[in-house]
């Protein structure tokens, strides 16, 4: 049996953004939203060393209401209940700080488990801080970049990826992992899945019933603030060659060469 | 911490090390530290990270520290921090960089900055730029106070020269983790990785069939370049190993030259050649967003252009 915890964000469908190339914004109008793309590799994990194991999923989220969306497909994934940690004050909070409202969260309500996992990063800040820092905060070990896990009785086995190879290492419970995306194609729940989600639990605890001061998190209690969003400028020469694609190529590998690109 | 000042830099690959050093030389914010952790007498070490611009070289030895476990690995660079009371912390974005630099930022109790572009330092404040939404935006952020900060790699040219820096040996109450190294495999060594490549050559979903990837092996082998793809053409058809997958969710390349053939120029795919230095694009459309990202570019069907392109290229070198 083995408790487990996962963590997830609710993040804008990067895939929708509307790049608006007159004034160089980002256009987030009508943009969906979504479970952040590696998070439901997290959730896939948990789920699965649930399925192999026995024990519970509990899916953990700070974010806003529209939250409550993206937890019930985590529900109908097969996580067994969800915890929305939302309160305006919330808002605007750096990654460390968001970390810290979930490790009070789990300290406070939840402090018996055997098993943290978060992704490595969210697909739209992409700071990778989250599971690190929450793993600091719980005082418990920590395991980044899991390919594979395998757990045994109180303990895991984890293979991960780091710059000169593949490490194979173990950990008594408990411990938070930080997985991959190469560790699993996460599931597509059934419509019988999506239907009973809604009867699952889901409660949701905001910062008085966590026990934190306001001016602890969002954006006072956070050292790093964003200030603009810009779209990236392509520096790029754009010399296009039309015509016939035979002539064009030879063209092309002249323009090559007189870059000194081919030697 | 109080009165921090100057920079410490930091990472578990002792070239990139070098890369760092030669941002914290740009910064120009007071002492350049350096942090050697590890176990012996890192001497090795010690010797190659004495380069110009440094002027501190802060050791922690213990056997702890030789299998790269983050905890003690943060233990460590606390001590050192202790000792050397930066302003910034520099890490490299390797994979144990990016464990170790919030685990840092959270005991200290200060913000952290992950893959940092265009760091500056000015009136106590640090600030940077950082790609978000999948490459689509960048983020302009600000830090109050001290802050750890991480540098993608391969972002900076390698620190030469020769200094004398002090070396400070740091006494660190490191306690074993509980995470137990098993075991490690190499990577396999002698193929060029995509990453590492000079030039690379990609194929997208303009090809046709899995047979017409051959079309580009004269090319490929012409310029001694290594060829990659888009993601169409390997997580969804399997004509190519995903190792070779350019882009989001696949692998980042900064080659010299990056050549798209039939690749429509996703974000997604941009993010992971954007760094190129020369981008050249083949693709029948010309709307096609590529044409944007490119420095060269060429409007017609690959079949025909790809190997004209590989005679003219051949005629030229004279072979
Ligand atoms: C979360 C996420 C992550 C992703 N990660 C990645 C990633 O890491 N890497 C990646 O590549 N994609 C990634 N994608 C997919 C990405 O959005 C695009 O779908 C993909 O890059 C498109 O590949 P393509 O350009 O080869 O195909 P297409 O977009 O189909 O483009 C094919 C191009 O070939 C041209 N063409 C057709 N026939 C010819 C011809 N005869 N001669 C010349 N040109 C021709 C067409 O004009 C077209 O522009 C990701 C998507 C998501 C949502």
């Amino acid at each position: 049996m083995v408790e487990i915890l996962v963590c997830f964000k609710h993040v804008i469908d990067e895939t929708e953004l509307k790049i608006d190339r007159g004034n160089n914004k980002i256009n987030f109008e009508g943009a969906k939203t979504k479970i952040s793309d590696d998070d439901k590799n997290a959730i896939e994990e948990a789920i699965r060393i649930k399925e192999k194991n026995g024990g519970s999923v509990t899916a953990l989220c700070v974010g806003s209401a529209d939250a409550k969306k993206s937890m019930k497909e985590a529900l109908a994934m097969g996580c067994d209940r969800g915890r929305l940690l939302v309160d305006p004050a919330f808002q605007d909070s750096d990654a460390i700080t968001t970390a810290s409202i979930i490790s009070q969260a789990i300290k406070k309500k939840i402090p018996k488990f055997d098993l943290v996992i978060t992704a490595t990063g969210s697909t739209d800040a992409l700071t990778g801080i989250v599971g690190p820092s929450l793993g600091e905060s719980l005082g418990i070990p920590q395991i980044t970049f899991a390919s594979k896990i395998a757990v045994s009785a109180n303990k895991v086995t984890v293979d991960r990826s780091v710059e000169e190879g593949l490490e194979t290492v173990e950990c008594e419970f408990p411990v938070l992992i930080t997985v991959s995306r190469e560790i699993n194609q996460p599931r597509f729940p059934t419509l019988i899945q999506i239907m009973s989600a809604g009867k699952k639990e889901l409660l949701e605890w905001n910062a008085q019933a966590l026990e934190i001061d306001p001016l602890t998190v969002g954006k006072q209690g956070s050292k790093i603030e964003t200030n603009a969003l810009n779209v990236p400028k392509s520096a790029r020469k754009r010399i296009i060659f039309e015509g016939k694609p035979e002539d064009a190529a030879k063209q092309l590998a002249e323009a090559m060469f007189k870059e000194g690109l081919v030697k | 911490m109080s009165q921090q000042q100057g920079i410490l830099v930091y990472s578990d690959l002792p070239e990139v090390t070098l890369e760092l050093i030669t941002l914290g030389q740009k910064l120009r914010a007071g002492n350049l530290s350096v942090a050697v952790i590890g176990s012996g007498d890192l001497q090795d070490q010690i010797s190659k990270l004495s380069v110009d611009g440094v002027t501190n070289i802060y050791k922690v030895s213990n056997d702890s520290l030789s299998g790269f476990i983050g905890k003690p690995m943060v233990d460590a660079l606390e001590a050192v921090c202790s000792e050397a009371k930066p302003n910034v912390i520099i890490v490299g974005a390797t994979r144990r960089g990016r464990e170790i630099a919030p685990r840092l930022a959270t005991r200290l109790k200060i913000g952290c900055i992950t893959d940092a572009l265009n760091l500056e330092m000015a009136n106590g404040k640090v600030s940077a730029e950082r790609l978000v939404w999948g490459g689509n935006a960048l983020a302009s952020v600000t830090s109050k106070g001290a802050t750890v900060v991480t540098i993608p790699l391969h972002s900076n040219q390698k620190a030469t020269g020769s200094a004398q820096p002090n070396v400070v040996e740091v006494s660190a109450n490191l306690n074993p983790s509980k995470v137990k190294l098993l075991g490690k495999k190499e990577r396999p060594q002698g193929q060029v990785s995509i990453k590492d490549a000079e030039i690379v050559v990609s194929a997208g979903r303009g090809f046709k069939k899995k047979e017409d990837l051959s079309l580009l092996d004269g090319l490929v082998s012409t310029l001694h370049a290594v060829m990659g793809a888009s993601r169409p053409l390997t997580s969804d058809l399997g004509w190519v190993p995903e190792e070779r997958q350019v882009g989001l969710s696949g692998t980042t390349v900064k080659p010299k030259l990056y050549i798209a053939v039939g690749i429509s120029g996703q974000i997604q795919h941009l993010t992971g050649m954007r760094d190129s230095k020369v981008v050249v694009a083949i693709n029948n459309d010309k709307n096609a967003p590529i044409f944007q990202e490119c420095d060269y570019g060429v409007v017609g069907d690959l079949y025909a252009a790809v190997p004209t392109l590989e005679k003219a290229l051949k005629s030229q070198l004279g072979s």
